[in-house]
């Protein structure tokens, strides 16, 4: 399933189910997340990425199967897996009495490690006024508030929900990518969730696609990458359904041209394409939101005409 | 649904059906209560007339209405944003949802009618029907009056000020209203009063709206604004905690314990100022215990929550506990102090107390069981059940309240409590205590539990239910009735700590 596996692993979760009433939102979940890499978890709205990662963070125990982050049970030893993980989550739940400078004290009485010159240099970059209520920042000030609580103690792991949620394009830029991109070059660990996958491209080391509650895929995102192809062609016929290729799993277009999202290595495809009477115009990888739209996305399976 | 008024409308009502149904069926449960039981069935012997019952059911269902919550964590006291965006002009908007509104209360105050008819049997008193009647149109001004001003606070900020002075003066209006109203042949008159007052009221509505959505803000500043701006003079802004448990303690202090501060005082005053105002005669001695109590209770449901964000700190479920407790303690005590304290004083300032203390004072005594009796004792009880009650969000209490409130009429309430009918209270009494020791065991055993507490607890239970158990228990009488009553109030006053861990592990895992 992975080739990540053979790495030492920080998370390991083997099997996990989870239903609330009749929806089945995780449903044997395997992934694994080496130590040091930045790791992207892409899925839809409601594909079971969130609730994922709270079992990840023992907030929720496993009806079935087991979760291990630093070889720990989170449900049984939270104390122990909470000090090594920094957590910023979807909805950052701060409290909104707390002001800014409060909740910097608050959560760095809980981490021996607290970095204080540290936190307060990310407080002067995220531009963050220390007697602000929290309920009076905008969502990327909570966001970046969160952030902040979540990497002062410089822990070993960071799992961040939705982190780009509510940032605008200079911050996650400037900030989130920095950011990650530093915390994993330090030899830690960032496990985080997005729905924007380009920005999951430019960062994430392995990416892990969830689709109704089961792992798609888990594997590098280079391996991704060569393990798919896509190609815009031409044929003769005006009319007729999208042309067949093996290992097809998107067509789009019209008539005569199509743009076809396959798996397999590319030129095998561009080959195959050709020996089946169709001209390749095109040929290059897929970016990633290609092949999330190829693999998940509803309505937009083989055959969509535009 | 073809006609967005149609939309609108059902979309109100689907909304007001909720607390319409619920204050429905405690009506229907009053009169079942008034027609069944007998005077003991009725709390100390306050008996209200079934007819002020419906008309007190049918404000509390308005002021249900406005303050409604739509959809999960949403206060629906403001007029809702998204309505504010449909393409409707504000006029029709503001009477499709006041009209469906009001409707929902009309037709609730139809099935009230038709179920006094009922209760009241046939043929019913025309007489009553009149009275009732007379009070009817209370309701709905009260309703569209409190509506117009929920929905125009936000633009029009000034009502905020002008709706609590007008709060302080409802009493007189309220009491001299139907005088006003229904006096003699004054019908048109009193239409005329209605009609105006409505029209003011769906003005008053319309002018929020319409202000609202043109996006207008009152600057005059909420109150909510003016005491962070009083706080902030005096808070520092950045804070150093020596330990987990310090950090904590702060954090539950300031979310829940220092608002009792607060409403100890507020509900005072407004205890005083009811008494004032509708020329009630409360005593003086019980209003602050009455206030201390509901203070807890009110504090007490938010107490057992706790912020999500908590649970992602690497806290134990047993310092978190301790925090709480202590945080509780910190928030009961200084109060309890301050009463204790004023309870001394007024045995010398009201006028029979002051007669009796100044007559052992002049004989050269002090008698300590008269102090304990007027002081001591009813600051130990009113603690206990602030205490108790401070836990009332964790299910394990709120089932114990359940169970308290299902028994307490049929043990405490009758006068001739004899010790037949103290037995299921007695065995009931035992269950709890096996009950909670052993979900005392296992919370230990879970290690949400420390051992200490544990072992302090089984020994203090242990003691109390030796002592209960005692050959003397069945033979003689008020002695008994005294030790039942500690040996369920002991176990009550340890439930928290025996709820609250389970509480917050539940919390925690989902």
């Amino acid at each position: 399933m992975t080739e990540a596996a053979g790495l030492e692993s920080v998370i390991e979760v083997r099997d996990l189910v989870r239903k609330f009433r009749r929806k089945q939102a995780l449903a044997g979940v395997d992934i694994t997340v080496p130590r040091g890499v930045v790791y992207g978890l892409v899925g839809e709205n409601g594909a079971g990425k969130t609730t994922l990662l709270k079992h990840i963070l023992g907030s929720l125990r496993a009806q079935s199967g087991s979760v291990r982050v630093f070889g720990m049970d989170p449900v049984k030893e939270p104390v122990a897996v909470l000090s090594q993980l920094g957590y910023l989550s979807e909805d950052r739940d701060i409290p909104g009495w707390m002001r800014v400078g409060e909740a910097i004290g608050y959560t760095q009485a809980f981490y021996p490690g607290w970095d204080e010159a540290y936190a307060e240099s990310l407080r002067e970059r995220f531009e963050l006024d220390e007697r602000a209520k929290i309920k009076t920042l905008s969502r990327g000030e909570k966001a970046k508030c969160g952030l902040l609580l979540a990497l002062a103690y410089r822990p070993p792991l960071l799992v961040l929900d939705e982190p780009s949620s509510g940032l605008d394009p200079s911050a996650r830029h400037d900030i989130l990518e920095a950011i990650v991109r530093t915390v994993a070059d330090e030899g830690r660990t960032v496990l985080f969730s997005s729905h924007l996958l380009d920005e999951v491209e430019r960062v994430a080391d392995v990416v892990a696609m969830i689709h109704r509650g089961k792992v798609v895929f888990e594997e590098s995102l280079d391996s991704i990458k060569a393990r798919h192809g896509r190609l815009l062609v031409s044929r003769e016929e005006e009319d007729g359904p999208a042309p067949e290729l093996p290992g097809l799993l998107h067509a789009s277009g019209g008539g005569r041209e199509w743009t076809l999202v396959c798996e397999g290595e590319l030129d095998a495809l561009r080959t195959e394409a050709t020996a089946r009477g169709l001209l390749v115009l095109e040929a290059d990888t897929p970016s990633l939101e290609d092949v999330f739209l190829a693999r998940v996305a509803p309505g937009k399976r083989k055959g969509t005409a535009s | 649904m073809k006609s967005k008024y149609g939309a609108l409308a059902w979309e109100q009502l689907r909304i007001c059906r909720l607390p319409c149904a619920g204050i429905f069926l405690s009506l229907l449960s009053f009169l079942l209560v008034d027609a069944l039981g007998d005077d003991s069935s009725r709390l100390y012997g306050i008996v209200f007339s079934p007819e002020e019952v419906a008309i007190f059911s049918l404000i509390v269902a308005g002021i249900l209405i406005v303050l409604r919550r739509e959809g999960q964590n949403r206060n629906g006291f403001g007029f809702q944003n998204r309505l504010l965006a449909l393409p409707v002009s504000t006029f029709r908007l503001v009477c499709a949802v006041l009209g469906a509104r009001v409707l929902c209360l009309l037709l609730l105050s139809g099935a009230v009618v038709v179920t006094l008819a009922l209760y009241a049997g046939s043929p019913i008193s025309a007489n009553r029907l009149r009275l009732f009647s007379q009070g009817l149109p209370i309701p709905f001004l009260l309703y569209l009056g409190l509506q117009a001003w929920a929905w125009s606070v936000r633009a029009l900020r000034g009502f905020l000020y002008l709706g609590l002075l007008a709060l302080l003066f409802l009493p007189s209006v309220w009491t001299s209203f139907p005088n006003i109203v229904y006096n003699g042949n004054m019908l048109a008159e009193s239409l005329l009063i209605f009609a105006l007052y409505g029209m003011a009221a769906f003005l008053l509505a319309w002018l929020g709206v319409h202000y609202q959505r043109m996006d207008r803000q009152s600057r005059v500043p909420t109150i909510q604004s003016l005491y962070l701006m009083i706080t902030s003079a005096f808070m520092p802004t950045k804070r150093k905690f020596t330990s987990a448990l310090d950090a904590q303690l702060w954090f539950e202090h300031r979310r829940i314990g220092r608002q009792l501060y607060v409403l100890v005082p507020v509900i005072t005053l407004a205890a005083l100022w009811c008494s004032f105002a509708f020329d009630v005669d409360i005593h003086g001695r019980s209003l602050f215990y009455f206030a201390f109590i509901i203070s807890a209770a009110i504090t007490g449901f938010y107490r057992v929550k706790t912020e999500g964000f908590v649970f992602t700190r690497p806290i134990e479920i047993r310092t978190l506990v301790r925090a709480k407790y202590l945080a509780t303690f910190r928030a009961l005590v200084p109060p309890l102090f301050l009463l204790t304290l004023l309870m001394l004083a007024l045995l010398f300032v009201l006028p029979f107390d002051r007669y009796v203390t100044t007559a052992f004072l002049r004989k050269g005594i002090i008698d300590p069981l008269y102090v304990a009796a007027m002081v001591i004792r009813p600051a130990l009880i009113s603690g206990a059940l602030a205490w108790f009650i401070s836990w009332a969000a964790a299910p394990m209490i709120t089932r114990t309240l359940i169970v308290m409130i299902l028994f307490t009429p049929m043990g405490i309430m009758r006068e001739e409590f004899m010790l037949l009918t103290e037995r299921p209270l007695f065995y009931s009494v035992i269950a709890l205590n096996l009950w909670c020791i052993a979900c005392l065991i296992l919370g230990w055993r879970r290690a949400i539990i420390p051992t200490r507490v544990m072992l302090a607890v089984v020994c203090f239970w242990a003691v109390m239910l030796l002592a209960a158990l005692a050959p003397s228990w069945f033979e003689a009488g008020e002695y008994n009735t005294g030790l039942l009553y500690l040996s369920g109030l002991i176990p009550l006053m340890f439930l928290p700590f025996v709820a609250v861990p389970f509480k917050m592990q539940s919390l925690r895992t989902g």
